[in-house]
């Protein structure tokens, strides 16, 4: 029989989830051999992760279950990796602050294509933008001043385009 | 054209002090000591979401929602609050957002962008000039000429992800590019010389044989100048001087604390003129303290039997007995540049084999790059030594000779090959041969992401030419609608006259003989009648022109044919990690009109437009389907396959299959798989 694992999110939200599909994060797997887990241990708390988000990033592990992704080690092989299609959809039909949220639980749980995926998807949202819209998007303050930014200009000017 | 100085380069610019005092942020940390650099709005934000907040902050113990709020209040929101619910509290807190996120994982994200994103993000606060810098300067493609832009969104596939290059006009000419190239190169000059900060965030650099030299020594010494930049890798070394004024600090030839050693060649052109002794004398000078257990990419110019045993001196160098390279990638020209007798001299060697000199389980990649005019013994290649190496996973081979069995040998030895190329000149793979063979044999290569390399198309040339008949024949090899039209309206119609037979005009080819003989209707009726008899298969299996012009015609008009030998596809070392450059003045603009104005005096053909060019491209690409297959099916990790100069990356498709799709001039291309 699948082992089981509880798990208690922020909000107090319990989970039990299949031992092999939790084990996509490399927090919980790591705990799980460290501790020598069994069914009367308690809930592993998340602190850092609501039950709104657990339940995607479990939806995203059993998506994955079977899963080969590049070793968390290869950067540049993780990197250039294309997003897988589910996942596109998957972190599409997501608000901005569930992707945010997402992100923020692969990182905490190290589910590192899980964080790839995130990550690329919002390199790709930022794509294209100039520089107010990124603002406006992002609720971001310009801080520097004319001579600043007109010096910033300069010195990127062997990398742009003109 | 004179060389350029810094000077050339009018310093204008303010320096941007104090905004790069501290190391690039690759490695999550506290935002702390940034803070007093962000304006208050940002810092504010910052200090409540950023990773110095509980909240995010992995590792650290998390706040619940309860002191999230009374946090909230502590800033300052309405205090008279004790009947709000839980929801409405949320409801005061600002959606999370980008800037919100740790630092970290900010910086993770500018990992994924873009070099145009990362000059926009540049400009967008401080905190995020602080972000995007780095990645911005991390690894350097000194480029002289344009480079192309994949229509692949970054999403999909982030082509040459690390490297930052010089944006060049496309439309420039060759020499144009070169000029723009140089005057870029002051400029970043500049920038490092203003701010050696900047400098510090490069890792690595490539460096351009057709740049100017005094430039680019000028920038490996501002580079340098600063002890604790990153750089790690110079790649393309092309002067002695670059080695030992560039990356040598105050011309004193010490350890450059690089993993990477390149010896460039005693001249850029391979030539018979007897080097200077004193070349032979920088090269022991360079190598002999750089040379170390830390070194982990070399290129020679030599045979590194001759380098290892002649240049240096092991014992001198205080290294064990028995030492060996514990290299991850090695790169080796061959050449015939001419060296005294001495410098071949065995007598005295003590490494007498690749084994010797290599660790053998270290060696990850193997470069061999021929420049011989005419064809040298296979030895200079050593693959019969390479093929002891059995750990490499990526092998380059680029215009050596064909050797069957022995490079067939090598392949095959290495069961973990991730990546090959192989390039022998104008020799093109059979597939009858031992290293067809070895190469598609998927229990072999089952690891195989990236291949490249030159092979006889087994469904032949889209128009081809029976030079002792001088028959014309063009296949329809594709059966997909779209391939049947451009056939109709692009090859027979235009390039062989027939749309003027449909308006009535005489075509002086046999084509109307062959595909309808019995036509004596309207154009309405021709045109059923010609879809019939694609239908029927009746085109798909040929149709021949006879013509006593043949010869010429079949070479003017091959559109086909001026497409695949012309330079409008970008040359990359690898497609997927090195950028792809242009290698001729040729834009899509100007092959059609070059094309247009070759075939101005051929009888009857008419002219083809700008917006026929993606079709071109999807029937050459249509008609390879029999010889992708084995690729797509065989391979399942294979990403990218370069077939006869053409890229591909592999995705998914509708229908979940494979598909092989166009790295360039793929806008609007449908598969046919």
């Amino acid at each position: 029989m699948t082992e089981k694992i509880r798990l208690t999110t922020s909000d107090d939200q319990e989970f039990i989830v299949e031992r092999n599909i939790i084990e996509r994060s490399v927090l919980i797997k790591n705990l799980l051999n460290d501790t020598g887990y069994d069914e009367d241990s308690e809930a592993i708390p998340l602190p850092n992760v609501r039950s709104s988000v657990f339940k995607k990033v479990i939806e995203w592990a059993e998506h994955h279950k079977d899963t080969t992704f590049p070793d968390d080690d290869d950067e540049d092989a993780r990197k250039s990796a294309p997003i897988d299609d589910w996942d596109k959809d998957f972190l599409k039909v997501v608000d901005q602050e569930m992707l945010y949220e997402i992100i923020l639980a692969a990182n905490f749980l190290n589910i590192r294509p899980l964080l790839d995926a995130g990550c690329k998807t919002v390199a790709e949202m930022i794509r294209g933008k100039s520089a107010d819209e990124i603002r406006r998007t992002f609720n971001i303050v310009n801080d520097f001043s004319p001579d600043e930014e007109e010096a910033i200009k300069r010195e990127n000017e062997w990398a742009e385009d003109r | 054209m004179r060389p350029y100085h810094l000077d050339d380069f009018e310093d204008t610019g303010q320096r941007l002090i104090g905004q790069l005092d501290h190391p690039p942020l690759t490695q999550p940390g506290p935002l702390n000591p940034f803070l007093d650099l962000l304006s208050p709005e940002n810092a504010e934000l910052v200090r409540r979401y950023g990773p110095s907040s509980r909240r995010f902050y992995y590792g650290i113990p998390i706040e619940t929602d309860q002191e999230e709020y009374s946090e909230d209040l502590e800033i300052g929101l309405e205090p008279n609050t004790a009947a709000q619910t839980y929801s409405q509290k949320r409801k005061k807190k600002p959606p999370l957002s980008l800037n919100m996120l740790p630092i970290e994982l900010q910086s993770e994200i500018f990992s994924h962008l873009t070099q145009p994103s990362l000059l926009v993000f540049s400009q967008v606060s401080k905190l995020h000039y602080r972000l995007s810098i780095p990645f911005l300067y991390n690894h350097l493609y000194l480029n002289d000429t344009h480079i192309a832009i994949s229509p692949i969104s970054p999403q999909l596939y982030h082509l040459a992800r690390k490297w930052s290059w010089f944006q060049l006009d496309s439309s420039g000419t060759m020499a144009d590019n070169q000029i723009e190239a140089n005057v870029k190169l002051g400029l970043l000059l500049r920038s490092l010389t203003n701010n050696p900060k900047l400098g510090e965030s490069i890792v690595e650099l490539r460096m351009n044989w057709d740049l100017d030299v005094s430039l680019q020594v000028e920038l490996l010494k501002v580079i340098r100048k600063d002890t604790k930049g990153a750089l790690r890798a110079v790649e393309n070394i092309t002067e002695e001087r670059m080695n030992l004024e560039g990356l040598t600090a105050d011309g004193h030839v010490g350890p450059n604390g690089l993993i990477s050693v390149d010896i460039p060649p005693p001249n850029l052109i391979q030539s018979y003129r007897m080097p200077p002794e004193q070349y032979f004398d920088n090269i022991r000078r360079y190598l002999q303290p750089n040379i170390t257990e830390s070194l982990r990419h070399l290129t020679l110019f030599l045979d590194p039997l001759i380098v290892m045993n002649t240049f240096f001196d092991s014992k001198a160098a205080n290294l064990r007995p028995y030492f060996k390279l514990k290299l991850s990638s090695f790169k080796m020209h061959c050449r015939q540049d001419a060296y005294p007798a001495w410098v071949y001299d065995k007598s005295k060697w003590v490494y007498n084999k690749l084994t010797d000199i290599f660790d053998v389980d270290s060696l990850r990649e193997l470069t061999v790059i021929s420049w011989y005019d005419t064809w040298p013994s296979v030895d200079v290649f050593k693959f019969h030594e390479w093929s002891a190496f059995v750990n490499l996973e990526d092998i380059t081979l680029i215009a050596v000779i064909f050797d069957d069995e022995l490079v067939s040998k090598m392949v095959r030895s290495c069961r973990r090959l991730r990546r090959l190329k192989l390039d022998f000149g104008p020799k093109f793979v059979e597939p009858q041969s031992q290293l067809y063979s070895s190469v598609m044999d998927p229990v072999v290569h089952r690891h195989l992401e990236f291949l490249e390399w030159k092979c006889s198309i087994s469904s032949g040339h889209v128009i081809d030419c029976d030079m002792s008949t001088f028959e014309i024949i063009s296949c329809l090899r594709c059966p997909c609608s779209r391939c049947k039209f451009t056939f109709e309206h692009l090859i027979i119609g235009k390039l062989f006259g027939y749309n003027r037979k449909i308006r009535g005009e005489p075509s002086p080819f046999g084509i109307e003989d062959l595909l309808a003989p019995q036509f004596n209707g309207t154009s309405e009726e021709y045109a059923l009648e010609k879809a019939e008899m694609l239908e029927s298969g009746h085109a798909a299996a040929g149709i021949s022109f006879l013509s006593q012009d043949g010869r010429d015609f079949f070479r003017s008009v091959n559109v086909f044919d001026h497409l695949l030998k012309g330079s409008l596809f970008p040359y990359s070392k690898a497609v997927d990690r090195y950028p792809g450059v242009r290698t001729g003045d040729d834009t899509v603009e100007d092959f059609i009109r070059s094309f247009n104005a070759l075939n101005q005096t051929t009888p009857y053909f008419e002219e083809i437009e700008m917006e026929e060019f993606p079709s071109i491209v999807e029937y050459i690409i249509h008609s390879w389907k029999p010889d992708l297959s084995p690729y797509v099916k065989q391979f399942p990790k294979l990403r990218f396959i370069v077939l006869n100069d053409l890229a591909f990356y592999l995705t998914k498709g509708d229908r979940g299959q494979r598909i092989p799709m166009p790295v360039y001039f793929s806008e609007g291309y449908v598969s046919n798989f």
